[in-house]
């Protein structure tokens, strides 16, 4: 497993991410967007940008008031179309989460649902804004085997093999667990929003503490508060080496939504959770990327934190500079390890990730939970001959 | 209960947005659900304007003084199709009388 530092010269931003970026800075900046479009000579290179960062949205509804002529009329129709399907897909999935809250109320399981449309309404008002995959669903960890049995019996299948017997090993390794049904509705059941591997010291208990309601689908519903969430937005983008622009989207529009955020409390539960690093990168980014205003006390946490220069330049380079698609496996551990910050942390991380198996390992040999301690010793030989063989890019 | 007739509706109605229906803001057009009939329904440029004034209960004369006054449009057409889309709107569960 190499950690070298790949040296690869700053290129020139591409012009369908100019464009993209121009979006995503809102209203700030028109002349920037009007620049950024008359540079487009690919605009199906843009289209492709604006799927990959699910960006659609946002791509439409800033070109739709463009000066006429600018954008192609089959491009503009194009991404309208899409628009239109997203907003209707999204309305869809709202009435399936609002079921889905009621029949776990009944059954007496708390749940807490976050991003995904909540979040869309939280930062722009607007259900058609947000391009979402899933509905992510917080429940005690407690609860989880009884939200497990209520998803099947309500149509919905685990999308991971996991064999049984090994379910709560699972759940401590990733946190959560997939779920999906046959009209394609994909709910991330979690019993933590941060997964174990990544060795942040969080409760999720103690998130439960800080809900805050959100008038969502004409209800109030309980939802992680604007701080918790701009932290687990940070660690999320983190754990992914920011590869995708929608996630600093979100993270500037919270920012945006909720100007009074409280930055010494956040500043703190960053430094609680292990995550500092993860915190001034996400608002660095947003900072020089999106033109977010930060409140002083993050502002001035950001301009003193020198090591995030580097992590930033290896997020434009991914984002700016290279065509389209996701980090490897190997460079989002990499990238996470440098964003924790401190020797054990960044060794509890590399240990829990080379040593704790997973569905991966339960595949490749079949043991039953008895044995199980023997995957202790056959994960890492598994994952030096996939390393040897150059078959390391999925997840591990 | 049954479905709301169109006489249901009368300038006099306070008339607001049903509680079990979502909606969205497509840029100039509305498109709401009805999450119990799972039933869509979308809104012309004008429909979306009297949806967004549907946020809080308003009655319907007040509704028609607006469109008068934002649209230059002629008043008797104007009430005819308010009261042609609120009976749509009422009928889909998309709105309720207080």
């Amino acid at each position: 497993m190499s950690f070298k530092k790949e040296q690869k010269p700053a290129g020139d931003t591409l012009p369908e991410m100019r464009l993209l970026l121009g979006c995503a800075r809102g209203d700030a900046d028109p002349g920037r967007l009007d620049e950024a479009i008359a540079g487009i000579r690919d605009w199906e290179a843009v289209l492709q940008a604006a799927s990959f960062h699910r960006m659609v949205p946002l791509l439409y509804w800033r070109l739709r008031d463009a000066c006429p002529g600018t954008v192609p009329a089959n491009v503009t129709e194009r991404l309208r179309s899409r628009f239109e399907e997203n907003a209707r897909r999204n309305l869809f999935w709202v009435r399936e989460l609002r079921g889905l809250l009621d029949l776990l109320a009944g059954g007496g399981v708390a749940a807490i649902p976050y991003k995904g449309p909540l979040l869309a309404e939280m930062i722009y008002g607007n259900l058609a804004l947000r391009d979402f995959v899933d509905l992510d669903i917080l429940v005690h960890e407690r609860d989880f085997p009884a939200a497990r049995e209520f998803l099947r019996r309500h149509g919905f299948h685990s999308a991971v093999d996991i064999p049984p017997g090994y379910e709560r090993a699972h759940l401590k390794y990733k946190g959560e667990e997939i779920f999906v049904r046959h009209d394609k509705v994909v709910v991330e059941l979690q019993a933590s929003p941060l997964p174990w591997y990544f060795a942040l010291p969080l409760d999720p208990e103690r998130l439960w503490d800080e809900l805050q309601p959100v008038r969502f689908a004409g209800k109030d519903v309980q939802t992680l508060s604007p701080e918790v969430l701009l932290l687990i937005l940070c660690v999320h983008g983190a754990k992914h080496g920011w590869y995708r622009l929608d996630w600093l989207c979100d993270l500037a529009g919270l920012l945006r939504a909720y100007p009074r955020m409280e930055g010494p409390r956040i500043l703190a539960r960053a430094e609680a959770w292990g995550a500092g690093r993860m915190l001034r990168l996400g608002l660095c980014l947003v900072q020089q990327l999106l033109g977010s205003e930060l409140p002083p006390s993050l502002r001035e946490s950001v301009a003193a934190d020198r090591s995030l220069a580097a992590l930033r330049a290896d997020v434009e380079r991914r984002l700016l500079h290279e065509p389209p698609k996701p980090i490897t496996t190997l460079a989002s551990l990499r990238f996470q390890v440098r964003a924790l910050e401190g020797v054990l942390p960044k060794a509890r991380c590399l240990a829990r990730t080379v040593l704790m198996p997973t569905t991966q390992d339960w595949k490749a040999v079949r043991l039953p939970p008895a044995f199980a301690a023997l995957y202790y010793v056959i994960r890492p030989f598994r994952l030096l001959r996939e390393m040897a063989g150059g078959r390391i890019d999925h997840p591990i | 209960m049954g479905i709301p007739s169109d006489s249901d509706i009368t300038m006099d109605s306070l008339v607001t947005r049903a509680p079990d229906q979502v909606s969205c803001n497509l840029g100039g057009e509305s498109v709401m659900l009805n999450m119990k009939s799972g039933v869509y329904f979308g809104l012309n440029p004008i429909g979306a304007r009297i949806w967004e004034l549907l946020e809080r209960p308003m009655k319907v004369s007040a509704i028609r003084d607006v469109l008068i006054r934002e649209y230059q449009v002629e008043p008797e057409r104007c009430v005819k199709e308010l009261l042609s889309l609120l009976g749509d709107l009422h009928r889909a569960r998309l709105i309720r009388k207080e």
